[in-house]
């Protein structure tokens, strides 16, 4: 019989263990990676505007010791008018001389793929503008161009470094080679978009099948990306300005089943039961991605706050956000809200929201209004020069990376000294995101 | 009886909850990290030559209290100073915060730094160049498992916009995570209440065998800078500290490093016997990288290594801070967090290395 007591007690270790388990599980941890090499890599932004001298540097490195290839996206996010269908900033962009009328300018989304085919432990960098074409590439291979090191054609060791055929068992050994590698230059300028890069069959350009969890000789399932994007700007005053951060990656589970469906992360088949996880799914919903975070942490100066470097100039910091969901195979523009929970260092909490259309690229203080001094990211309302900002996506996984600028006072502007940085996250999403390749 | 029903429900549900959350899942495992909030931070790169701004942040709803050591990592005569300053701060739930390494931070409500003060901060000495180590703890002082801090800084100097020697730069602190119950794959346990760490992946993760450094060649083109302002120079710092740190003997930690590179063409390199005594801040052009990282030993304009410890010494840790210049001088810097390797086989031979930060002994 239990008593009152009893259960009291029990309810309370109850309490403890269910808030232990809450603070202390695997589960506290968004399982996206901007440190380790890993399957997909997403730079959520890339920006060209040669007009005042912005480019953006590219870094693709393959840490494994086999060719690998990478099947790539650029999402043009541009917005764009409605009756011209030129890329605009806003409707004042879109007046028609010819038609006399003005249209709206709406958000865009222009998607185009390409491979990058890398030799083992083999880096290479390309400008956004530019591209990377076959004057540029280390190793392209064919008659009278250079080759790499040898690897094996095919069979167990297919891609893995060899000497002679008869390292390769049901292969050859031959050069490595760049060949079929081509990064066409952005497709605008000016042009705002992120990059995203798949680890691949370099001949059918989707994932490598993968069944680590039924057969040990394949494991890991392979996570051999890892990339940098550096934003510079030169000036014609001759300032130039840098700002870096590393690609965000996502890790491979021990299962893929190598069709167009990317899934990333989702729930267990049932929730009752602890051992089940989303790897337990049947194979078409099985997670092939380790899961978007639950929630981007975003440690920032306010905006307009007293630079605490030079004590003149002000702070400005600005986000950008891509949806962990994107639909190249049906171009589906992909929504998700951002909500945003905002402490200062009074420990006191603002929130706001906003829609993640195809990409979020924003000054923090233009987030919530169109007034920066009326925003709750403006240093003198929220009273504080440091904050932080919980973002949780809504109807889908949301990846980031942040800048912060020192800039002109009064008014946030240009001519600002940038370094970009990396978000935190925390938890895991339960539900599933979904990357689908043409 | 509503009342024992609703205890009784109320204890399955919860118990519910928590073998929902205990369940094995596809998430990340607890380990070294620049982006998930950590029992200890780690900030490689704190100087006072320019300044340095750094923040942390709460990232739970609970408070919490915090052990910071400053440690001076300049030598003089080949010997380390290793001089360490520490002190306390106490963050409220979510509750973020900051400070400039050279002004510190008073427990003044009055000041123009405005927000809860989160402690006596003071302030490093001038021509400082070291690290920072941040320690999550219990309000007695001793260790806390709770990983509940983040934290940035910015390094660099603002003299006047537009001036071409504006470097301003931002990483993310370095994270070591507490195991807990059952974490770093099945053999974590809770934090234990001694004054040591053991980054063994059972109390802390262990330490990573190995950074991957992808980097441009030292003196190289800038591909982005170069058509538009040349000639244009690409110069990578790097900022290494030994993953170990014992502030309660003040015994200066080093070791040596392998660096192994490959070019774009594949070709390989490598340089043995990097010492890092206490704290390590080395252009890629210094002699002791044995000309391989330059444009002209390197061979090709962008390279990738793994920096990993000879023998039974310790892995580092570290940031990357890379100088681009133009033609004219106008310079600018960006730093950027460096991969860690964990794959053991080689040829990455990155293996994890148990080792420990020892803190001074509570009174």
């Amino acid at each position: 019989m239990l008593t009152m007591k009893k259960l009291t007690l029990m309810g309370a270790a109850g309490a403890l263990w269910g808030l232990s388990a809450l603070l202390l599980s695997p589960m506290a941890h968004g399982a996206t990676y901007s440190d380790a090499g890993a399957a997909v890599i997403v730079y959520p932004k890339i920006v060209v505007d040669t007009d005042n001298g912005v480019d953006t540097v590219i870094t693709v490195t393959n840490q494994a010791n086999a060719q690998t290839a990478a099947h790539c996206f650029y999402v043009n996010a541009n917005n764009r008018c409605t009756n011209t269908l030129q890329a605009c900033g806003d409707s004042s962009d879109c007046f028609d001389p010819m038609s006399g009328f003005t249209g709206a300018c709406v958000t865009g989304w222009i998607e185009i793929n390409f491979d990058i085919v890398l030799t083992p432990n083999q880096p290479v960098a390309f400008s956004a503008f530019a591209g990377f074409g076959n004057d540029n590439l280390p190793c392209p291979g064919g008659i009278g161009g250079t080759n790499c090191g040898r690897v094996c054609s095919a069979g167990g060791n297919k891609g893995f470094p060899c000497t002679q055929n008869v390292d390769c068992p049901g292969g050859s050994c031959i050069f490595a080679t760049n060949a079929g590698t081509r990064v066409p230059p952005v497709g605008e300028d000016p042009f705002i978009g992120e990059l995203k890069c798949i680890e691949a069959d370099p001949i059918t350009r989707l994932p490598v099948e993968c069944h680590c969890d039924t057969d040990p000789t394949q494991c890991p399932c392979p996570a051999d990306l890892q990339g940098t994007a550096i934003i510079e700007t030169v000036l014609e005053s001759g300032v130039i300005d840098t700002a870096r951060y590393n690609a965000i990656g996502l890790r491979p589970t021990t299962f893929n089943n190598g069709d167009r469906e990317l899934v990333i992360g989702g729930p267990s088949p049932d929730p009752a039961n602890p051992a089940l996880t989303c790897l337990d799914q049947p194979p078409e919903t099985r997670c092939e991605y380790q899961p978007c975070a639950s929630v981007l942490v975003f440690d920032l100066l306010f905006d307009g706050a007293i630079d605490p470097i030079s004590n003149v100039y002000v702070t400005q910091s600005s986000l950008t956000l891509v949806p962990c969901t994107e639909d190249f195979l049906r171009q589906r523009i992909p929504q998700v809200t951002a909500q945003f929970l905002v402490f200062n260092e009074f420990e006191q909490r603002l929130s706001t929201s906003r829609l993640v259309d195809c990409l979020l690229d924003s000054q923090i203080s233009l987030i919530d209004t169109s007034q920066f001094n009326r925003s709750i990211f403006y240093a003198p309302l929220q009273g504080t020069v440091a904050g932080q900002a919980r973002i949780t996506g809504v109807g889908g996984g949301l990846i980031g990376s942040a800048e912060l600028g020192y800039c002109d006072p009064p008014a946030p502007g240009t001519g600002c000294a940038n370094a970009a940085y990396n978000l935190n996250q925390f938890a895991d999403r339960e539900a599933a995101d979904f990357i689908r390749i043409p | 009886m509503s009342t024992v029903k609703g205890l009784r429900a109320g204890r399955i549900a919860l118990v519910l909850i928590g073998m929902t959350l205990t369940a094995a899942t596809v998430g990340a495992e607890e380990r070294f990290t620049t982006e998930r909030p950590s029992s200890v931070l780690l900030f490689p790169k704190v100087v006072n030559t320019s300044e340095t701004i750094i923040e942390i942040t709460n990232t739970t709803n609970l408070l919490v209290n915090v052990h910071c050591f400053y440690v001076d990592g300049q030598s003089f005569g080949g010997f380390p100073i290793w001089d360490i300053t520490d002190f306390d701060l106490v963050l409220t739930r979510q509750q973020p915060t900051h400070w400039g390494v050279g002004t510190g931070r008073a427990v003044d409500p009055t000041d123009k730094e405005t927000g809860l003060d989160p402690g006596l901060i003071p302030p490093v000495v001038p021509g400082f160049t070291g690290f920072l180590a941040c320690i999550e703890v219990m309000p007695s002082g001793e260790p806390s498992g709770a990983n509940s801090l983040k934290g940035e800084a910015t390094v660099g100097q603002v003299t006047q916009l537009g001036d071409p020697a504006n470097h301003v730069s931002k990483y993310n602190a370095i994270g070591i995570q507490a195991c807990g119950q059952g974490g770093c794959g099945g053999g974590g346990t809770q934090v234990n209440a001694d004054n040591v760490l053991e980054l063994n992946n059972v109390e802390y993760a262990a330490c990573p065998g190995g950074l991957l450094v992808n980097f441009a060649a030292e003196n190289g083109e800038d591909i982005a800078i170069g058509p538009a302002n040349p000639p244009s120079v690409v110069s990578t710092n790097l900022t290494l500290i030994p993953c170990g740190i014992d502030f309660e003997n003040l015994n200066p930690p080093s070791t040596l490093l392998a660096f192994d590179l490959r070019n774009e063409f594949e070709s390989p390199g490598s340089t043995e016997g990097i010492p890092v005594d206490c704290w390590f801040s080395r252009d890629l052009g210094d002699p002791l990288f044995g000309n391989q990282t330059t444009i002209g030993g390197l061979g090709s304009f962008f390279g990738s290594g793994i920096l990993r410890p000879i023998g039974p010494s310790l892995p580092v840790l570290g940031v990357a801070n890379v100088l681009h210049m133009a033609g004219d001088g106008s310079s600018d810097t960006a730093a950027t967090n460096l991969h860690f390797c964990n794959e053991p086989a080689a040829p990455s031979s990155c293996v994890e290395v148990n080792s420990e930060i020892r803190l001074p002994t509570l009174p």
